[in-house]
């Protein structure tokens, strides 16, 4: 499991760098910030996020960590769940480049913790697709607001699936900018 | 300018008179029920006809000390079914000739058993009154060995009178079969949203079924359901703590109404006063893999899994 996770992190990581590499750097953007993530009638699931985008051509790249340990399951006998994902997105302006509509595409890595032997027959991991709808404001002083929803293709359905990974989410997003 | 704004507003005027005809329409009204179905005024779950068939409290009105002290279950059946759930469990103990050493007391959750309307017009607490009535009628006639038994969403109902600390007299066992918290088809959620547009859902149930569960799943009653589920839920998370000795979860697998996950809430959400509670994994697609009657193709295994699990609730209803 801890490869997989150390794969995922290595492929992001280098598919970040290639991509902006050949950028001129004044066109880069780099943002770190906080996620809230709550799904459907389900759980809470927070963490962080590093994004890199380029202005010329309005595409945004980047990382983020989510867990129920930062959310739901604080203090809580909620289960333990973490989420790695990569993204790519791209801008749209809707009003004044101050407000974007951004489609976006996930792809990731789910694991959770039962916590006893007992529930080994259960798919306690699995890989994850999914689009999303993304509302990108920026605020004031270097500060980005995002609003999104998005959909977990692959979610449980007491057949297959993991079954705590529901499908429908929503999303805020507190980003930073870095860099000018 | 002036008469074009006008002519906007009076077209936004129709457009939304439009949209609210259309939203009425679309949530529709109550579905054509057919006759000889659970839905039906004309048939009524069996413990409405003879209810001393199924409740003990109205089976022996006046009990003996030998009575008294018999073992009893309190079967609770789930969501749009009715007390056919638990007809196999009275005939497993009628057939082991074990009617004389455990009783069995079969009840119908409110609003259920009958037509679709009440059906309809129930809420989640209508369903637990039930279990709560059959409860304090036995505990006033005096029975000291009571045990409970729920499937599927009857496992939240007692769950929750568990966290309301409802039980005074100590139950001897608490037995869960293929509980739910967390429900297979994610979408229930959205029950909110979209229930009021769709008015129903239409059940897939196999041949003979539809006398014993509604086919017709109003959306105000999934609602109830979802709100009991994340009750509970909630409830787990922040840990219920029972004064009983014995709690045991069976769960199937794989299952299409309530996902196998929800076990693990279950098992981190409930403590005993002796620790945790027990689970067991059970090797079976079926929910509620108790019930075999009325299913198709139901294998050996599926037989093996459910006379395994009336042998161990059975004896330990008995021994301890």
């Amino acid at each position: 499991m801890k490869k997989l996770i150390t794969i995922t992190l290595i492929l992001a990581i280098s598919v970040l760098s290639k991509s902006f590499a050949n950028e001129d750097n004044t066109n880069n953007e780099y943002f770190a910030g906080i996620n809230f993530k709550k799904y459907n009638s389900f759980y809470w699931e927070n963490g962080i996020q590093f994004k890199f985008h380029n202005i010329k051509n309005g595409f945004s790249i980047g990382t983020l960590y989510e867990t129920t340990l930062l959310g739901s399951a604080i203090s809580s006998n909620a289960l333990e769940q973490h989420h790695f994902s990569v993204f790519v997105d791209k801008d749209f302006n809707i009003y004044r480049n101050i407000i974007y509509l951004n489609p976006r595409l996930n792809l990731g890595y789910f694991l959770v913790n039962y916590e006893s032997e007992i529930f080994n027959y259960l798919n306690d991991n699995t890989l994850t697709i999914a689009p999303e709808v993304l509302l990108r404001m920026k605020l004031i002083s270097n500060f980005e607001l995002d609003l999104s929803c998005g959909y977990n293709i692959i979610h449980g359905n007491g057949q297959n699936g993991l079954g705590s990974l529901y499908p429908i989410y929503f999303r805020f997003n507190f980003l930073y900018l870095t860099t000018n | 300018m002036q008469m074009a704004k006008i002519s906007f507003k009076f077209n936004m005027l129709k457009l939304s008179i439009f949209s609210i005809i259309l939203l009425n329409f679309l949530s529709c009204s109550d579905p054509e029920i057919e006759e000889g179905i659970l839905d039906s005024i004309e048939i009524l779950d069996q413990s409405l006809l003879n209810p001393g068939n199924y409740l003990l409290s109205s089976k022996i009105i006046f009990p003996t000390e030998e009575d008294l002290n018999t073992p009893v279950i309190i079967a609770v059946h789930g969501f749009s079914a009715s007390t056919f759930e638990w007809d196999e469990l009275k005939k497993y103990i009628n057939e082991n000739n074990l009617s004389n050493e455990v009783y069995i007391s079969q009840v119908l959750l409110g609003g259920h058993g009958r037509s679709f309307k009440d059906f309809k017009a129930s809420s989640y607490h209508d369903w637990q009154q039930s279990i709560e009535d059959e409860y304090i009628k036995l505990t006033q006639l005096g029975y000291k060995n009571i045990s409970i038994i729920g499937s599927s969403t009857g496992c939240p109902l007692i769950t929750d009178l568990l966290k309301r600390n409802f039980f005074q007299v100590n139950l001897k066992n608490i037995f869960f079969i293929d509980p739910i918290v967390i429900p297979s088809d994610k979408m229930l959620g959205l029950v909110g949203v979209l229930g009021p547009i769709l008015g129903y859902i239409e059940s897939d149930l196999d041949d003979g079924e539809e006398k014993y569960w509604y086919k017709y799943r109003p959306h105000e009653t999934l609602n109830e359901l979802n709100t009991l589920i994340i009750k509970v839920r909630k409830q787990l998370e922040d840990g219920i703590n029972i004064n009983e000795k014995n709690l045991k979860v069976y769960k199937s697998i794989k299952d299409d109404a309530a996902d196998p996950v929800s076990a693990v809430l279950f098992y981190k959400g409930i403590n005993t006063n002796t620790g945790k509670i027990d689970v067991e994994m059970i090797d079976s697609d079926i929910h509620v893999y108790t019930r075999l009657d009325l299913r198709p193709n139901v294998s050996q295994k599926d037989i093996q899994n459910q006379q395994n699990t009336f042998n161990e609730i059975i004896q330990k209803v008995i021994n301890e």
